[in-house]
């Protein structure tokens, strides 16, 4: 058996808001025709808003209707983790990737 | 801070109105040029929007109804006419006059502002007259909603509204950051809300600009209405958004009801629903959910609206934390003590439950549950304590007086003041201690004649105690007297008739019959004490609070008594067994063991209902036959010994069931005439039981035997 | 890191007073006379963060501004403030229409400005 490819990664860096939702579609898409595993690092998101989230929330109903596995990664910034907490995304403030995976409501 | 720049809008207003005056002589010549009615307005508007924030307010005050006359003029409403231009005109010299005029504004000045105001006004409302309606601003356009009588919560100056925001699918392609307004809400106040998240499709199928969430929740906040409708104000028409102020008693519900008693209330869920569900293994919402019966929506708004309300009860106990004490009503006390109560005999369900199961995690998950729950028990508990010194400086007194009264002389010494014990036991302990403290005087601390001859101090010394001991508050009064004579104890109880002359007993024996009813050691009958009322009712006193007493006595040194008291009226350990469907409870403290009789023997034992235990014969009482349960007993019966006041009996049953920590709940109508009875409780499922009042069934089963015996 | 506004009024006195506010503040500014200077400036700017603008200007009005900056797509979702006074509620609507974010009411308090002005871009 051919060993399990590489997980494709995307890091977006910067403030992410509607402007950048377009450009982030693509890439979650082009991530999600390659094979193995995606990963979302939230190191370098710096601000967002609800855009970047329905992506998300959209990646996330595409790998459960696609079988493929889709997980966060990285460190959350203290910014983006309170603005996540105040919207009731998450009732507590997470750290990293994966404690908001697991925190996310609805996700 | 804008003053800086009153000197550039000066410079630029003067060259507006250089450039307006021109431009209305133009327009009077060419009235229906519409570039130069726009050209002049928009110079007064210019003016206008500076003219307040450079502070010349009286420029502000009259180029607002200028500027309305103007803009009416560019919609059709009012003729360019002669008058018109002429009112325009004079308008722009006294901008100007203004303008030069800095900032002393003198009474001539002021009164042309004012007859500005009025033309401007008369103009513009001969068109009103017509058929016009102003044009408002929309953030006006919604009428202030009264507040929604919630007169507690305002006193404290806070208020909870519901709030459901739903953006409109293009908000965010005009730059609108929706975190960044939910945010500001949050900054308001207390907020908990939920984003709805269902509807976002999946990856390729989805707008990435478009909105497909929602939100609700709820804000708790000292902001009005107004305050949170600024959050949403750019957003307002594009979103649908709901504001309502919630009653307080919602919240309460929030945090006190369970979820099904919410959802029936709030979400018109049929209580039917609710009790099938929970009848299942699954979390009640999801269950709900599962059926269709609600939609997530609303199971996931309740939740919030629990979670929001606990919330802000936790931040109003930190707030509170730093008040040394709070008064509560002792209902809210009483009510708090009857959850806690319920939620102990669940504990005891559940742990049955997890014992029949024999499962592992569950078992530990309700030992965890237990530990926790006892906390709360002790801590709900400790609310209602008081010290018990409060009723001491009250025996202080009656020492005083009646050793006077004795000729006697005794000090009170007192120690553990501050033990604290129930409120309602405390109260009930008065009479008895009192009692056994003039029994002290009376009887136990000589005369000081008889002390000095015995080579004692003059003056008795009675010491009251309390302390602690685990569950128990252990209350003692010692005297320093003669102790008690057992010969002459013994001597009246055969006099009396207690026991028979040649009966052998022992020391312990001999003490515990001044407990008998009637007993009185005295040589004569003094007012304060030996009226045959003596320490036969401090004994029933204790006994109807759930406690002990024990008697340590030594001859001429001294006697002690000491009152085993349970912390607490309102939770016993106790006995449970069952008779047919009905349970029963049998307080520990006074079981003394459980064996088990073959049916057919009870049958032989017939009308005489005596059974052997232990070496001594015991009366009985069959629980089925005295409460008149239906069925009949099973071929191997329990019996179980209890110790009332001054004997022993059984009371058979079908089942023991085991140990079991309650709360006593006061007797409903019901069983009020029903003797035997001390209390009930409810059972983790719903079921009642009763509790049974030992001393009054033994006293029962004597009569009854008496009554057979007199009757032959 | 510094945020760029572009600020665009006809009247000089307003234009300043809001650069003085918002250079307080430490927001980059940029000034524009009326909409038409500010559009031909826009390819110009790179990266903004924030226009605020009038309404009424000659030459080119704050609602064709905004509409024709929106058709940019580097300007796509700038948020976008209007300057206007209250007597113009017809104006709040048509700025939204046409894409602005919000507005900001005319007299305004320095408070009042960086108000709305972090309202939208904080």
């Amino acid at each position: 058996m051919a060993k399990d490819p590489a997980p494709q990664e995307l890091a977006p860096v910067g403030k992410l808001f509607i402007d950048t939702a377009a450009e982030l579609r693509a890439a979650l898409t082009k991530a999600f025709s390659k094979k193995g595993s995606v990963l979302f690092r939230w190191d370098g998101v710096e601000d967002l808003d609800v855009p970047l989230l329905q992506l998300l929330y959209a990646a996330r109903v595409e790998a459960s209707r696609t079988g493929k596995e889709f997980h966060f990664t990285g460190i959350v910034t203290d910014r983006v983790a309170n603005r996540l907490y105040s919207a009731g995304f998450v009732s507590v403030i997470p750290l990293s990737g994966e404690e908001l995976e697991s925190n996310l409501v609805g996700f | 801070m804008l003053d800086k720049f009153k000197s550039s809008f000066r410079e630029e207003a003067e060259e507006l109105l250089g450039q307006l005056e021109s431009t209305l002589l133009e327009l009077e010549d060419s009235p229906s040029d519409a570039e130069l009615l726009n050209a002049a307005f928009r110079a007064i508007h210019t003016i206008k929007g500076s003219a307040g924030m450079f502070g010349f307010d009286e420029i502000a005050r009259f180029t607002h109804d200028l500027e309305n006359v103007l803009d009416k003029a560019r919609a059709g409403k009012i003729a360019i006419s002669r008058e018109f231009i002429d009112l325009a005109l004079r308008g722009r010299d006294h901008i100007r006059g203004l303008l030069s005029s800095g900032d002393e504004l003198t009474e001539d000045l002021r009164r042309t502002t004012d007859a500005l105001v009025e033309e401007c006004r008369a103009l513009a409302a001969e068109t009103e007259a017509r058929n016009e309606a102003s044009p408002g601003s929309p953030g006006a356009a919604a009428p202030e909603q009264p507040a929604s009588g919630a007169p507690g919560a305002a006193s404290e100056g806070k208020r909870t509204f519901y709030i459901r925001f739903q953006p409109g699918p293009d908000i965010f392609r005009n730059g609108t950051r929706v975190l960044s307004l939910l945010a500001d809400l949050a900054e308001l106040g207390e907020a908990t809300l939920v984003p709805h998240v269902h509807d976002i499709p999946r990856l390729s199928e989805m707008d990435p600009e478009r909105c497909y969430c929602y939100w609700e929740g709820y804000l708790t906040t000292e902001s009005d209405r107004n305050a949170i409708r600024d959050v949403f104000i750019f957003v307002e028409s594009e979103s649908s958004l709901t504001i309502e102020e919630i009653e307080e008693t919602r919240i309460n519900d929030s945090r006190t009801k369970r979820l099904g008693e919410l959802l029936v209330q709030y979400q018109h869920v049929p209580p039917e629903e609710i009790s099938k569900a929970l009848s299942s293994q699954k979390r009640l919402g999801e269950i709900l959910v599962e059926k269709g019966i609600i939609s997530k929506d609303a199971l996931d708004t309740t939740l919030a609206g629990q979670n929001h309300a606990k919330k802000i009860q936790d931040k109003a106990a930190e707030a509170g934390g730093a008040l040394a004490s709070v008064r509560v009503a002792s209902e809210k006390l009483d009510q708090l003590v009857d959850l806690v109560g319920e939620l102990v005999t669940l504990q005891a369900r559940l742990a049955r439950t997890s014992l029949d199961l024999k499962e592992i995690s569950l078992a530990a998950i309700s030992e965890q549950f237990e530990r926790l729950i006892a906390q709360l028990r002790d801590n709900t508990m400790s609310i209602r304590m008081l010290p018990i010194g409060s009723t001491f400086n009250k025996f202080r007194r009656v020492v005083r007086d009646l050793s006077t009264e004795l000729g006697k002389e005794a000090d009170l010494l007192t120690e553990g003041a501050d033990t604290e014990l129930d409120k309602t036991v405390i109260e009930r302990l008065n009479d008895p201690l009192v009692h056994i403290i003039r029994n002290s005087l009376d009887h136990g601390i000589e005369s000081p004649q008889d002390r000095e001859a015995a080579g004692k101090n003059r003056k008795g010394t009675i010491l009251l105690k309390a302390q602690h001991s685990g569950a128990h508050v252990l209350i003692s009064v010692r005297d320093d007297g003669a102790g008690l004579n057992a010969e002459a104890i013994r001597a009246k109880a055969v006099e009396r008739g207690i026991v028979a002359p040649g009966q052998e007993l022992t020391e312990a024996e001999i003490n515990q019959l001044i407990f008998h009813p009637g007993f009185s050691t005295a040589k004569s009958v003094t007012k304060v004490s030996g009226r045959g009322v003596g320490m036969d009712v401090v004994k029933r006193e204790i006994d109807s609070l759930g406690g002990t007493v024990m008697i340590s006595t030594e001859r001429g040194r001294g006697t002690e008594m000491t009152l085993k008291i349970p912390l607490t009226l309102a939770i016993i350990e106790g006995l449970l067994v069952a008779v047919g469907g009905e349970y029963y409870v049998v307080p520990l403290s006074s079981v003394d063991g459980c064996i088990e009789i073959p049916k057919e023997d009870l049958r032989k034992v017939g009308e005489r209902r005596i059974i052997p235990y232990r070496g001594d014969l015991l009366p009985f009482v069959d629980l089925r036959s005295y409460f008149e349960v239906p069925g009949e007993t099973p071929d191997i019966a329990q019996i179980v010994i209890a110790n009332a006041q001054d004997s022993r009996l059984g009371f058979v049953v079908d089942n023991v069931i085991g140990d079991y920590q309650t709360v006593i709940k006061p007797l409903g109508r019901m069983y009020k005439d029903v003797s035997g009875i001390s209390g009930a409780t409810i059972l983790g499922d719903g079921t009642v039981a009763l509790i049974l009042d030992v001393n009054r069934l033994s006293q029962a089963v004597q009569a009854e035997s008496q009554r057979k015996v007199q009757a032959g | 890191m510094g945020k760029k506004i572009l600020i665009v009024d006809d009247s000089t006195a307003i234009r300043q007073s809001i650069t003085y506010i918002l250079n307080q503040e430490g927001y980059e500014t940029v000034e524009a006379k009326d909409g038409l200077e500010a559009f031909q400036m826009l390819e110009g700017l790179g990266k903004l963060d924030l226009v605020i603008t009038d309404v009424n200007m000659p030459n080119m009005d704050g609602i064709t501004f905004i509409r024709k900056t929106r058709e940019l797509a580097a300007f796509k979702f700038v948020p976008i403030l209007v300057l206007t006074t209250e007597s113009q509620g017809s104006k709040m609507n048509e700025g939204k229409e046409a894409g602005a974010t919000g507005w900001i009411v005319k007299p305004f308090s320095a408070d009042k400005l960086l108000g709305v002005v972090k309202k939208v871009i904080d």
